[in-house]
């Protein structure tokens, strides 16, 4: 019991410095957002009304109606149920692709800084070459080359989201390393890992996460735009841009096949998108000014 | 010092001038019912240490505050107009051209991407609609004012391309080519070098004779007010303390804040050494919270009672002064004797003996950078020793190489040449060589307090870490341990949980001291670790590493710019001059002939506050040569005034020694030394 | 100053030479490890045991394929420093023509978006900074961040329900006319009303993208001290935003729409896409989806290096506005 208390202290102390921070609308609204797709994501088979994928035939292209909130589509699959479930896709994909990308991307860029000289040479000159690549084609290969699907929709995001986040890594772990606490960690005989894991990265993890979240926002356009032109996940995955793209045939007749999967995706988009302005301002204020 | 301008309207007028700025927790009244006057031609220095709203001042006179500021109360009247009923357009014209402003950072204060000619030039057309060969014309007319050597080749260069005294002559050649009324100069020479510093002073005193501008200097530097202003206002969060004429103000002070500033420098009084400095205890004050009571109450040694409850007026004593104390004629009897209210005199007698152990040994040490354009030696060739338990003081300029030997000798660099001997040890290698026992023993203190700490940490953190490292302590013991470090340097217990954002920059700085002594080293090395304090709080920090130095007995070497301040520590001192050792010596042996003429240069170029001691005047001109090109005689050559001939430029100089402790790198006999007339003299003696 | 600059325009051109010659290489490799071959594509479904083991082989090596890799690659290299990009297993035609005829197709949706990304996205930009939390600067803050977060194909979706389907203006499929039929008039406002929407939606995200970057860096530099040195110089606020905030904002959005000629050939595959418009995306996509081997490298290749040339051209204008660089 004792020990939750010192823990609830702890937080406290560490959750202090929002203490007079601008807690802005965009991040209020972001993170209603974000929190909400999460909770979809997770949950989200248990909230939809039907299966998303048990075809009813007999109501093949239906609109709106009060047995289907949103209509059916050419399979006579629940619109809603659809979109509900489909959640779960968006975020697993964005949120592996993002996480491998964040763990990939800082551990080339924190050690190609902390080490400098020959290894910052050679990983940034290969970092440029795939930099070079223009993002969406460069997935297009990789799911070409490895089919599409959950995994290599993953992958190829990942492959394109580690080259940003070495240099931005790189070039907070520059800033970091030139100061004067790190020559007193040198001089005091820590090792390497020591100062990279507990001197350095203490004070870019912000840094960081705030790029985090905006590439998961990026992924979450990317993946619905790869599945869009077709190389997400195959059907009968429930997936918004696949969803886009296969009822645009049927717009006239039922908007929401199209409509639903289109909300949703900027919605959850825009909500990350603010979550991460948002938690840029918390963030970027932390190190307030010192008193004389 | 002009009488005739007393006769005069007054230029500037700032009348119960409030200012606050809104933030979240509450308006912060920066400054409060400050008056000030000026007569045309005056140089009126504002004198305090940060965040005591001297800036603010400046902003507000040019009516640029940021757009959280504003003036609650009171007014500025600038030559009979009130500068807050302009509209726009007589704004912009009044700015540049009869106001203009000289800021701090001159490399940030140009664009960066336009020629230097052109940003003056532009002034020119703004105001006066020049064409533009006419223009560039009085441009170069202007950069031979303010002495630039080529100037049409400077005016086609970048500002990135200049030196910072360049800069801020250009700075200056801008603020006075319109011929103002009144010149505010924001902490000029802040962050110039010394004999930089002093020719941009110079400057100053010939530009401000030729056009009889109005200045307001504004420093936290006294000695420069010494040197240039004819009045002084002393500011102490945001109230102006005590006004007079700066031979009054610092010879008799009428206000505790200005007393307690004057003890706590180090003063070049040729007969004392290493007494303790007075401290001015306690923080500034919240601005956003404040109380009917003189302002400086809590943190006054005369205060009484009624400084609690009641705000004293600023009251005219006569002779044109005005101090804001209730109490102001108790201290116009005292004086700022040294011997008053400090602790013991420590010995005066030289430290140097020859029986004290060598701890140290650094012989011809070599430390070159190689870029494209050549070997940038940065250190070439020093030799000294360090015995222990002695403080040796290393003063030099920008460039001098002295933090590089820092760095070589605590093994964050490597080394190109000669040897290191600690302890008879060889230790030229950097810190992944080095064994622990090694890295143990020495130690560093860094410049930039805030740098020297992890911005992630707590205190408690930081300085477990070193004693876990080194298992100096039980785990049992390591939180009591923490705590006696903590009280060693003056702090307590409190500290454990703090971040160093919610610390001042004297405690940052008290946290390092503490981080080094942790491991209980035999060398400490202090890298300038006052030089970013104010100077209340350099006091401090330099009266608690004398006292560990004593407790300990530990070796120190400290780094420094400041002469007043090495030469109050030191025990020995080493003079060093684009990578190589001038002179070495106590501090009376290089405080008095004979000198190393670049010694004698920076002796005479160094600011103090001490009205009744003259200066000569030596300056170095040109500029620091490249330390890329090679060199075959004397480094200092190029800008020696007392270069003998060509012997100077081609061999290298022979170390004469004047004395067992006084050692001197120089071509010039000794005799002719010893007869050079010394820098410092009192005006009253025989 | 001449000499430093040919000197480095040199170095960079060599530079971007050998990352295009890396990326060739990484590109090779990728398509290597697509299951299977040219020949199994070609032959379709058809398996080895009715062609018979030998004539699958001479296929092969009529085909290069039984060469080693580094011969296979030196090879293809070759041809392109040439002009020959091979042939086409879809279409079974030489691919240059039809990547040239592409690749002007997508150009003359990509040139205009560029011009419109350089000139509104300034704009914007800079007059949602110098207004900044004015009404103005709230409107285009909002406007841009839905512009980026809505992905480019539901615009462009948006935009053919819209004006296609509802309204009749435009019409909705590139190909669904023959248009040869039409006079010169009317090929022109054929032509223009069917790029036009194409066009927009390409410029929406990265206009917004500029706007926004720009936004943030006119915001630092009205906090810069040379720019409070121009106005107490007695500058007009007009003067020390135009000439002295402006000039040095440029910089980082030489930069940001570097970045953004990335987005441009990346989000013109989706507007190929969305409006079936025969363009260069949609022609790597095609490759793509059926396994075009030769069309792949090509069309890869040629998109790619596009981008390449895109970065060196902004790294050179970059160093030319530099002055810290340049001296």
């Amino acid at each position: 019991m004792f020990l939750i208390f010192r823990k609830k202290d702890k937080l406290k102390e560490r959750l202090s410095f929002l203490r007079g921070k601008k807690i802005t609308l965009s991040l209020k609204i972001g993170s209603i957002i974000v929190f909400i797709l999460l909770f979809v994501g997770i949950f989200g088979s248990y909230i939809a009304p039907y299966s998303a994928v048990e075809m009813h035939v007999e109501h093949i292209k239906e609109t709106a109606s009060e047995t289907f909130l949103l209509g059916t589509d050419r399979f006579g699959r629940d619109v809603l149920s659809r979109i509900i479930v489909g959640t779960r896709t968006t975020l697993i994909i964005a949120l592996a692709s993002t996480s491998l990308a964040l763990t990939m991307g800082l551990i080339v860029g924190i050690f190609s800084a902390y080490y400098g000289k020959l290894l910052d040479n050679i990983l940034m000159r290969v970092n440029d070459v795939f930099i070079s690549f223009p993002g969406l084609i460069f997935a297009m290969l990789v799911i070409g080359v490895l089919g599409p699907g959950f995994l290599s929709g993953i992958i190829a995001i990942a492959l394109i989201f580690v080259p940003g986040i070495a240099r931005v890594a790189r070039s907070a772990t520059l800033n970091i390393v030139s100061l004067e606490f790190i020559d007193a960690a040198r001089i005091r005989g820590e090792s390497a890992l020591y100062i990279v894991f507990c001197e350095i990265l203490p004070n870019i993890y912000p840094t960081i996460i705030v790029e985090g979240c905006i590439r998961f926002s990026r992924a979450i356009l990317l993946s619905a735009s790869l599945s869009y032109i077709g190389l997400g996940p195959p059907p009968p995955t429930p997936d918004w841009g696949l969803m886009v793209s296969e009822e645009r045939g049927y717009m006239l007749q039922n908007p929401w096949p199209v409509f639903g999967p289109c909300i949703a995706i900027s919605a959850a988009v825009i909500g990350a998108n603010l979550f991460g302005d948002g938690l840029r301002n918390i963030i970027v204020a932390k190190g307030s000014t010192r008193k004389l | 010092m002009d009488e005739v301008s007393i006769q005069h309207e007054p230029v500037l007028s700032v009348r119960d001038l409030d200012v606050a700025y809104f933030s979240l927790k509450g308006d912060i009244r920066a400054v409060r019912q400050v008056n000030i006057d000026m007569r045309p031609g005056e140089v009126l220095g504002l004198a305090g240490e940060s965040g005591s709203g001297k800036s603010t001042i400046a902003y507000a006179i040019l009516r640029y505050l940021p757009s959280n500021g504003r003036i609650t109360r009171g007014n500025i009247i600038f030559q009979g107009k009130d500068v807050y009923q302009l509209n726009n357009k007589e704004l912009t014209r009044l700015r540049g051209r009869k106001i203009s402003l000289v800021p701090q950072d001159p490399l940030g204060s140009l664009n960066p991407s336009y020629r230097i000619g052109d940003q003056i030039s532009e002034i020119l057309r703004i105001h006066y609609g020049l064409p533009k060969k006419e223009a560039y014309e009085k441009t170069i007319e202007m950069l031979e004012q303010v002495n630039m050597p080529a100037p049409h080749m400077i005016a086609a260069k970048y500002p990135h391309e200049l030196s910072g005294g360049q800069q801020q002559r250009v700075l200056i050649a801008m603020a006075f080519c319109t011929k103002p009324d009144l010149l505010i100069m924001d902490e000029p020479t802040t962050g110039l070098d010394v004999t930089t510093a002093a020719r941009i002073i110079d400057l100053i005193i010939e530009m401000k004779q030729k056009y009889n501008s109005a200045i307001l200097y504004i420093t936290h530097n006294l000695g420069v007010i010494n040197r240039l202003c004819d009045r002084v206002a002393i500011i102490y969060a945001g109230e102006i303390v005590e006004e007079g004429k700066v031979i009054d103000v610092f010879e008799k002070p009428c206000h505790p804040y200005t007393l307690g500033l004057l003890r706590s420098i180090p003063r070049i009084n040729l007969d004392v050494a290493k007494e303790k400095l007075n401290v001015i205890e306690g923080f500034l004050p919240d601005l956003t919270d404040l109380s009917q009571s003189c302002i400086f109450s809590p943190r006054c040694l005369y205060s009484e009672r009624r400084c609690f409850s009641e705000i004293p007026p600023l009251v005219h004593i006569g002779g044109n002064r005005s101090s804001k104390c209730f109490f102001y004629e108790k201290l116009a009897d005292s004086t700022i004797s040294v011997s008053e209210s400090r602790g013991n005199i420590a010995k005066t007698e030289s430290f140097f003996s020859d029986d004290k152990e060598i701890l140290l040994k650094v012989d011809k040490l070599r430390k070159v950078y190689y870029s494209k354009k050549g070997a940038l030696r940065a250190v070439d060739g020093s030799s000294f020793v360090c015995r222990g338990g002695e403080i040796l003081g290393i003063v030099g300029e920008s460039g001098c190489g002295k933090t590089t030997l820092a760095k070589c000798v605590v093994g964050l660099l490597d080394i190109d040449g000669g040897h290191i001997l600690f302890n008879k040890q060889n230790i030229g290698v950097t810190y992944k060589k080095r064994s622990k026992e090694l890295l143990q023993k020495i130690q560093m203190i860094f410049q930039n307090p805030d740098a020297t700490l992890n911005p992630q940490k707590t205190v408690n953190q930081i300085l477990s870490r070193p004693l876990a490292l080194y298992k100096i302590v039980p785990k049992s013991r390591l939180r009591e341990r923490v705590v006696e470090l903590l009280e060693s340097v003056h702090l307590n217990e409190n500290y454990l949980s703090r971040y160093p954002h919610e610390l001042s920059g004297g405690e940052t700085q008290r946290i390092g001291i503490a981080r080094a002594f942790a491991v209980l080293p035999e060398l400490v090395i202090c890298d300038e670790p006052i030089s970013n304090l104010d100077v209340s709080v350099q006091a401090g920090i330099l009266n608690l590493l004398l006292h560990l130095h004593d407790t300990y007995n530990i070796t120190a070497i400290f780094i420094t710019h400041d002469l007043n301040v090495v030469r109050h520590i030191s025990d020995t001192i080493l003079v060093m001059y684009m990578g190589k050792i001038c002179e070495i010596g106590t501090p009376d042996d290089i405080f008095t002939p004979p000198y190393h003429p670049y010694t004698e240069a920076l002796l005479s170029a160094i600011p103090i506050v001490q009205p009744n001691i003259t200066q000569k005047k030596i300056r170095l001109e040109g500029s620091v040569p490249s330390p890329i090109e090679p060199v075959y005689g004397c480094v200092f050559h190029t800008r020696c005034p007392r270069k003998i001939g060509d012997i100077c430029a081609n061999t290298p100089p022979p170390e004469v020694e004047v004395s067992p402790s006084h050692v001197i790198s120089c071509h010039i006999t000794l005799k002719e030394l010893m007869n050079v007339t010394p820098v410092f003299s009192f005006k009253n003696e025989k | 100053m001449g000499n430093r600059f040919t000197i480095f325009v040199l170095k960079r051109t060599g530079i971007s030479i050998a990352i295009l010659f890396a990326m060739s290489l990484l590109i090779f490799l990728m398509v290597q490890l697509i299951p299977g071959d040219a020949v199994d594509i070609l032959l379709g479904g058809i398996s080895e045991y009715s062609l018979g083991h030998e004539t699958i082989e001479e296929l092969r090596s009529q085909f290069g394929l039984d060469l080693p890799l580094h011969i296979q690659y030196l090879n293809w290299i070759k041809g392109v420093i040439r002009g020959d990009l091979g042939t086409s297993l879809v279409f079974n035609r030489p691919i240059t023509p039809i990547i040239l005829n592409r690749l002007t197709a997508s150009l003359i949706l990509a040139i205009p978006a560029a011009i419109m990304m350089i000139v509104l996205g300034l704009s914007f930009g800079v007059l949602a900074g110098v207004k900044e939390n004015k009404l103005l600067d709230h409107f285009l803050s909002v406007s841009t961040l839905g512009a980026i977060s809505i992905p480019t194909f539901i615009i462009g979706s948006i935009f053919i329900y819209i004006f296609a389907v509802k309204l009749g203006w435009i019409p909705a499929a590139f190909n669904a006319f023959d248009y040869r039929e039409f006079s010169f008039l009317g090929k022109l406002t054929f032509f223009f009303s069917a790029l036009i929407f194409p066009c927009l939606t390409l410029a929406c995200e990265i206009v917004a993208h500029v706007a926004r970057h720009t936004r943030a860096s006119i915001i630092g530099e009205l906090k810069t001290k040379y720019f409070r040195t121009a106005i107490l110089k007695g500058a007009s606020p007009r003067r020390a935003i135009c000439y002295h905030a402006l000039r040095n904002a440029l910089l980082p959005a030489i930069t940001v729409i570097a970045i953004n000629i990335g987005y441009v050939i990346g989000g013109v595959v989706v507007i190929e896409v969305v409006f079936s418009y025969p363009g260069i995306g949609n022609l790597v996509l095609t490759a793509i989806k059926y396994r075009d081997v030769p069309l792949i490298l090509s069309g890869m290749l040629v998109v790619s290096g596009g981008y390449v040339f895109a970065n060196f051209f902004a790294d050179v204008l970059y160093t030319l506005l530099n002055p810290r660089i340049r001296y």
